[in-house]
């Protein structure tokens, strides 16, 4: 991607504070479902973001489509009309200075090239011989290509261009079970396909003719999949700027708020992680210890919530035309455990093994309640052996109670998504895990 | 370069790839997006959206392309691109896909409004939303006040091979005001006219002017104070009146959703999920009790889905989804409806010009019936009121949910007493609907827009509507956090 031009219209727009944002993005997605492609679609997206300051006052405009020189002009002028037009809000900080940001892997040209013919052809080989054997196979199969500039009037020119590629899928038994499995990856050659499939394939089996279990609390083991999505939403509620600044957060720093196995860090410069070296002020990102062992330490900040919280951004700003507020989209979750997952599997007397959530929402968000339910294979492990499937079961939790009832976690992390946010978390033993019906 | 000037080279293409069918979406979206808290902005952004996508159909397979670049080259690139997606496609499938052919046609359509939001200048707006959050200073207690206005205007131009040209310009607003006293943990707010994301409706700006704020912020600003000292809600069975509010988002999850046919059909399993309303109990299962009658109507007036066409360019009418409680028909599209022997409902939506269109819910309305809220209450001895929405979350196939409404008040004698907060309820669709035995009438309708309606991967944010009156159902489990 050319900076030049983004430069040349900021130079040239007569404004001192102008921030601009320009995001390509190729994706080539396809759905499959009953064990056949059902949708696939391939976008070419362009979104120029500008954002311009006058003093005390904002304006932000979108514009999606071709980026020519004078688009860049029009946005640039039509950002400077709504900030004239705006309330004041003292609060405003101006624009970061340019800092330098750590390098990190991105692109990977194989993953780019990865279309519809190769995607077609794995796909086919995957999905005929489950079709014939009569399973049937949902899910899908996605390739990413995202170039995000950040350009501004106080000398920040940053790019970066990433590649992803996911595989979801879900299997349903020809008797009746289903399993679930995903991965993502930088790399198309990374991502482990056919091991995913087999094991939701496996799940499926072992999930066939589910029995199921009065409501009450269980010990549950859940899958990255699972921790990721609960993370995510205790995220929601306490880790970002703007939820402290506005006293809604749990997050007191030195305060105890979970057991001292767990810790908790945003680390997009882990390569792990698949983030972006630099947020969409263009200000590098830090790792942030959130919580320690248990202990609460800090949550993460744009500059606008940075200065009204009093501290200083952690490179965690969200594309100006979002007004969530900083948001951690690296979430890293260690917890203190004794093994792989057949460790984990082999100590339980009586456990639930739940691969994933569903329509997980807030239930009392001051108390980190969520409820959701189970769903695609969830397991009855009895005296550290699968006994077979259990009915899809409704819970109701809060995430900080099941982050203090950690028995144990897989030393392994693996890369999980949910709502653009990647999470390296582990599998997790948790006792005491509510489900209010069946 | 002019969407209808595509067109031949469309056509072209069309023969030079030899596909069985193919349309071509050309959308431009301008929107604006405006928020403040008492003197504070929290929102300011204007979006211009401009791209084309191309649907093919051929060897037995559907593929998609979007480009922002309106060129006949970054058609034809487009067009083969989605030719190949076909194929591709094609060679996994052992259910072909099939339209049903439609005859051609030339349409024209534009939403009803009376004032043009984008024909009013940006400050005129911006002043009308600060003399809302000004009259924060004539209420008690010194509460924030927050309003938003969210306007859109979407020009749509739609082209097939089957010689349909369609051109429509639709537009969107939303509003909304909140009353907050406190703040965080120790806070309570209130909001007009519903609570979550505001009041959606295809319509200028004169929905402000009928919403009427600064009637009901010394109301609003009440039931905030009431929220604030409110108890817990009760647990156990107890009969409940439920807001229109609640009851449109109660029929979007648990009917709506439930009744599209891709999920029917099992092609959402790998997202969204499937439904509990399967094509072998079309015209048997019993959803509800005798006053559960469900249209979809895609031209209600105001309504948020209403267009004169859907995304596949077929013209939106009224399908009977349920009636007198039992399962009558489907939300649809071409893909799906010919799979029941039916025309397609008009359902097919997608959002902006990047996205395939799926089949949406439109307006999935609920017949009103008789009488009053009024009325409603005063048939219940005990129970409970449950007003706006807090929280909600159902299961994959649609059948087992939980909602918690905003606010409630405790029903003794058929008399509204002392409020409780978020009063939260579990049950089964079925089961749910079956307990049904009163629907406020036409006086107490209202058709509530949803603005965030989620669906799909890539995923999709659409606006639904749904007609609600408040509804009062016997013996309902409330469950209470621990």
């Amino acid at each position: 991607m050319q900076l030049e031009p983004l430069v040349q219209a900021i130079q040239t727009s007569g404004y001192d504070q102008v921030h601009l944002v320009l995001e390509e993005e190729e994706r080539d997605l396809a759905r499959f479902a009953s064990s056949q492609v059902n949708q696939y679609v391939h976008q070419r997206k362009t979104d120029l973001v500008a954002r311009v300051l006058l003093p005390g006052r904002q304006g932000v405009a979108l514009v999606q489509g071709e980026i020519r020189p004078e688009t860049l002009q029009r946005a640039i002028r039509q950002a400077a009309d709504l900030a004239r037009n705006a309330p004041e809000d003292p609060d405003l900080p101006p624009l970061p200075e340019n800092r330098p940001h750590r390098p990190l892997p991105g692109f990977d040209a194989a993953t780019y090239h990865f279309g519809p013919r190769e995607k077609g052809s794995e796909l086919e080989k995957l999905l005929k011989p489950l079709h014939k054997a009569g399973y049937r196979v949902f899910g899908t199969l996605d390739t990413r290509t995202r170039t995000t500039a950040v350009v501004t009037s106080t000398h920040i020119e940053k790019a970066f261009r990433q590649t992803l590629a996911s595989f979801k899928v879900i299997v349903e038994s020809p008797r009746g079970g289903h399993g679930f499995a995903m991965g993502v990856d930088r790399s198309i050659h990374h991502l482990p396909i056919e091991t995913l499939l087999e094991h939701a394939v496996w799940r499926a089996d072992q999930a066939s003719q589910p029995q199921t279990l009065p409501p009450g609390s269980y010990t549950v083991i859940l899958d990255p999949p699972a921790v990721g999505h609960l993370l995510l939403f205790l995220a929601f509620m306490g880790f970002g700027g703007r939820t402290i600044a506005q006293h809604w957060s749990f997050l007191r720093p030195g305060r105890r708020i979970m057991s001292d196995r767990v810790t908790i860090v945003d680390d997009a410069l882990n390569p792990n992680t698949c983030g972006m070296p630099f947020d969409y002020e263009g200000v590098p990102k830090q790792r942030v210890v959130i919580v320690d062992h248990g202990i609460a330490r800090q949550g993460v900040f744009d500059t606008y919530w940075a200065r009204k919280a009093g501290t200083r951004s952690t490179g965690h700003a969200l594309r100006p035309d979002n007004t969530y507020g900083p948001y951690p989209k690296n979430l890293v979750l260690t917890a203190e455990g004794s093994g792989t997952l057949q460790d984990l599997l082999a100590r339980q007397k009586r456990a639930l093994w739940v691969s994933h959530l569903w329509y997980v929402n807030f239930f009392n968000p001051f108390r980190t309640q969520v409820t959701g339910t189970t769903r695609d294979g969830t397991l009855l492990v009895e005296d550290g052996r699968v006994k077979g499937g259990v009915q899809d079961m409704r819970f109701l939790v809060s995430i900080l109670d099941i982050l203090s009832s950690v028995a144990d976690a897989t030393h392994t992390l693996t890369l999980t998504e949910k709502y653009s946010a990647h999470l390296l978390v582990p599998h997790l033993v948790v006792e005491n895990f509510t489900f209010i019906a069946s | 370069m002019k969407p209808r000037s595509l067109y031949p080279a469309f056509l072209s293409l069309a023969q030079r790839f030899r596909v069985s069918y193919a349309d071509l979406r050309v959308v431009r979206t301008q929107r604006e997006r405006m928020g403040v808290t008492d003197d504070q902005p929290t929102e300011l952004t204007h979006e211009d959206s401009l791209g084309l996508a191309v649907r093919v159909l051929k060897n037995a397979g559907l593929g998609f392309a979007a480009t922002p670049y309106l060129t006949q080259e970054s058609l034809a690139e487009a067009f083969a691109l989605a030719t190949e997606i076909a194929e591709a496609s094609g060679r996994t499938r052992h259910r072909p896909v099939v339209f049903d052919p439609l005859p051609e046609t030339e349409g024209e359509y534009q939403t009803p409004i009376q004032q043009d939001p984008f024909a009013i200048s940006l400050r005129e707006r911006m002043d009308r939303l600060r003399a809302i959050t000004a009259l924060r200073h004539n209420l008690q207690g010194s509460p924030s006040v927050s309003v938003f206005l969210d306007t859109t205007r979407e020009e749509r131009w739609f082209f097939s091979t089957e010689h349909r040209r369609i051109h429509q310009v639709i537009y969107k607003t939303g509003t909304g005001v909140t009353v907050s006293l406190g703040r965080g943990h120790r806070g309570a707010s209130r909001s007009y006219p519903t609570t979550q994301s505001g009041q959606y409706e295809t319509a200028g700006l004169e929905l402000l002017d009928r919403l009427n704020f600064p009637a009901h912020l010394p109301r609003v600003l009440e039931e905030a104070r009431e929220l604030l000292y409110a108890k817990d809600p009760p647990e156990g069975v107890y009969d409940v009146v439920i807001d229109g509010p609640l009851v449109s988002l109660i029929i979007h999850e648990s009917i709506g959703h439930a009744l599209e046919l891709d999920r029917v059909f099992g092609e959402e399993a790998s997202f969204s999920g499937t439904s509990y309303a399967t094509v072998d109990q079309l015209g048997k299962l019993r959803i509800g009790s005798a006053l559960l009658n469900i249209v979809a109507d895609g031209r209600t007036p105001r309504g948020l889905a209403t267009a004169g066409f859907d995304d596949e360019g077929v013209e939106t009418h009224a399908v009977d989804l349920i009636k007198e409680g039992i399962l009558v028909g489907y939300l649809s599209n071409r893909e799906f409806a010919h799979l029941i022997g039916r025309p397609s409902s008009a359902s097919a939506f997608a959002k902006g010009w990047q996205n395939l269109p799926l089949i949406r819910i439109t307006n999935v309305n609920l017949k009103p019936h008789r009488g009053s809220l009024q009325d409603l209450i005063a048939g219940v001895d005990r129970g409970v009121y449950i007003s706006g929405v807090k929280s909600w979350s159902i299961d994959d196939r649609r059948e087992h949910f939980q909602f918690a409404g905003h606010m409630g008040w405790r029903i003794r004698g058929g008399r509204l007493a002392e409020a409780v907060r978020a009063p939260s309820f579990v049950d089964d669709t079925v089961h749910f609907w079956r307990k049904l035995d009163a629907v406020a009438g036409p006086e107490e309708w209202e058709i509530w827009g949803t603005p965030n309606c989620g669906k799909g991967e890539p995923g999709q944010t659409i606006g639904t509507a749904q007609g609600a009156a408040p509804a009062r159902f016997r013996g309902v489990k409330l469950v209470r956090g621990r």
